[in-house]
């Protein structure tokens, strides 16, 4: 689907989030803009009389360094994982069970950093393990949700993306990836490279190239190949057979197309990929009140999250405290004090937005959102009339949070009168 | 009556450049800096500081960036003789930007390593201007807490189409590759950024509300 500008709907959204980044500017005072001029004439004027003995001096102290930092970083990921394969990060909030990783609905995407620059990303309410790394590349396993990643191409590189059944192996490439353990269903879409992607109907492997997505089920062993820049597949067809060459361009049009309609994408995919008003009425069609008393974990957060980004704020609410009431201990859980909290302050409810933001504090002192829930709680005080409680919480927020976004105002409230 | 040229020339220690002066368009202040003629450095730094200061500071948040819009400024007369058409200064300099960008990213991240560092989001950010609330500074850090969380490529694209406001065209050149591997690197950006940025209450909102 596009919009009336002919804009991809997440470029649209891109487009949005973009304006926050323009809050940071070019700008800076006269005098600082001058002195960064008459810096850059004097080191040209230097550069033109050649590098003198002091600077050479200087350049090699710098060489040395930069040999010094690079043997100790080195030791440090040895020391790490006590051999020559990659490495690997994981930043973002996640749960482990055991050796899985679980991200929650409504946590944000958890992303594994690899030391050889390829990304991987778990989508909210997704689970996924790194099961086996090698100095080559490594196995990833998505046992439910959505994945993106990005693999950096190199030679003899060797990657392999499993879901269900199904095994993605990659050289070098970007590419969404999606299980539905209930449909048993594969929804793969290539963005750069190409992959061979190996299951059920799929013994000799099927070469899926940039520009294309393959949908394969496991149940019936159907598989769709289709352009990402059609709006549905539309023939039906069966994919098999061995991996063919890949098109240098791929075609924009359906190059084999397989199967009538889409099966339906869960609320959280439907969630990821910004369709907030599917999961809304895919609830209402369920019932509201079914949906939030008897429907999964994550089916509410998702109906929360899109009811909040639809600034349905009634719905949301009701969301959120279904999280609480039902799933109470849960991230989740913990993570809709903050939000209701939000919810109440964007609404001027400011002594209740004060209880929630205090009940996730309590909940989760070192939680994602602990900076601004303190610092929301801070202004609320302030906007409250409480200036005694506000520089007690101007205090505990500038020794918790001295860089965070609220120190500056923190400074100003946490003064003696 | 002396011509501000032959002042020039015969006191050229003494010459100040204003914005307002020197070559009028871009090649030809090329040919002036490449001459060494006086007051070309600083028209040169007068015409293009601000583009530098604020693409270094979309790419890697609001930090000072001083010293990286020196490095940028030497490189660029380091390497102005290699600039083919003098006409595309403006993205032959952004590249050159995006360049010591990078290498600010990647000093960052070995520092991650070496400390290995969890968390992504700026230590020390430098404060918006004065009269900007919490929440979009706020909304800051964390959009450049998601963008630390993808590739530099990805992070350039963005900034570049969506913060900039580049035009393919451009950024093309600017990239190095063809007008369709552009255009797919900033889907692909977009999906990237926005996928990350869908489910964080701080940045949910720009998503949806483009106004």
């Amino acid at each position: 689907m596009t919009t009336t500008e002919g804009r991809e709907p997440f470029e649209e959204r891109a487009a949005g989030l973009a304006r926050v980044a323009r809050f940071v500017d070019g700008h800076i005072d006269g005098a600082r803009d001058a002195a960064g001029r008459e810096r850059m004439l004097l080191a040209l004027s230097r550069r033109s009389r050649g590098l003198s003995r002091a600077s050479l001096a200087r350049r090699a102290l710098l060489v040395a360094a930069a040999l010094v930092v690079a043997v100790a970083a080195g030791t440090g990921v040895v020391l790490e994982r006590g051999s020559r394969a990659l490495q690997y990060q994981v930043t973002g909030p996640f749960v482990t069970e055991g050796s899985w990783l679980g991200v929650a609905p409504s946590g944000g995407a958890v992303a594994v950093r690899f030391s050889d620059g390829t990304e991987v990303d778990l989508g909210p309410g997704s689970k996924g393990q790194v099961a086996e790394i090698t100095a080559d590349g490594a196995r990833v396993v998505l046992a439910a949700g959505v994945l993106q990643a990005r693999v950096v191409h190199r030679p003899r590189a060797r990657w392999i993306v499993a879901a269900g059944p199904y095994t993605i192996e990659v050289r070098g490439t970007a590419f969404d990836v999606g299980w539905s353990t209930a449909g048993e269903e594969l929804d793969l879409s290539l963005h750069d490279g190409s992959v061979i992607v190996r299951g059920p109907s799929l013994p000799e492997g099927l070469r899926v190239a940039a520009g294309q997505r393959l949908i394969a089920r496991a149940a019936t062993g159907d598989a769709q190949l289709s352009s990402l820049l059609a709006p549905a597949p539309s023939a039906v067809a069966s994919v098999q057979g061995p991996a063919a060459p890949t098109p240098e361009d791929p075609p924009e049009e359906p190059s084999q197309v397989h199967r009538a309609s889409r099966p339906q994408a869960t609320w959280s995919e439907m969630l990821a990929d910004g369709n907030f008003r599917g999961v809304v009425d895919a609830a209402e069609a369920r019932g509201v009140d079914s949906t939030l008393g008897h429907g999964s974990l994550t089916d509410v957060v998702a109906l929360a999250d899109a009811a909040r980004y639809l600034h349905d704020r009634a719905l949301a609410k009701r969301g959120l405290l279904a999280e609480r009431a039902r799933f109470g201990g849960s991230a989740e859980a913990r993570g809709a004090a903050f939000v209701l909290g939000r919810l109440a302050d964007d609404g001027g409810a400011r002594d209740e937005a004060i209880r929630w933001y205090d009940a996730y504090l309590a909940e989760s002192p070192r939680g994602s959102f602990a900076a601004e829930a303190l610092g929301r709680k801070l202004v609320a005080l302030v906007e409250l009339g409480d200036p005694a409680g506000a520089r007690a919480v101007a205090k505990d927020y500038l020794s918790r949070f001295p860089g965070g976004a609220h120190a500056a105002y923190a400074r100003d409230h946490a003064k003696e009168p | 009556m002396a011509t501000p040229r032959a002042i020039a020339k015969s006191r050229p220690h003494l010459r100040v450049a204003s914005p307002g002066e020197g070559p009028k368009d871009d090649a030809a202040l090329v040919v002036a800096v490449r001459a060494g003629e006086p007051g070309a450095a600083g028209t040169m730094w007068d015409r293009y500081a601000s583009l530098v200061r604020r693409v270094l500071r979309r790419m890697l948040g609001p930090v000072d960036v001083e010293d990286g819009v020196q490095e940028a400024f030497l490189r660029l007369f380091r390497d102005l003789g290699s600039l083919r058409d003098p006409g595309s200064l403006r993205s032959f300099l952004i590249g050159i930007t995006l360049h010591v960008a990078k290498t600010e990213l990647r000093r960052r991240r070995a520092k991650r390593w070496l400390l290995l560092a969890a968390d992504d989001v700026l230590a020390e950010p430098e404060a918006l201007a004065p009269n900007e609330w919490h929440e979009p500074r706020a909304a800051v850090l964390r959009l450049y807490s998601v963008l630390d969380r993808i590739s530099d490529e990805r992070r350039t694209v963005f900034v570049l189409r969506y913060v900039e406001g580049l035009e393919l065209a451009e950024l093309s050149v600017v990239l190095d590759c063809s007008l369709a591997t552009a255009k797919r690197r900033v889907a692909d950006a977009a999906r990237r950024v926005t996928f990350l940025a869908a489910s964080d209450p701080l940045l949910a909102p720009y998503l949806e509300d483009r106004s």
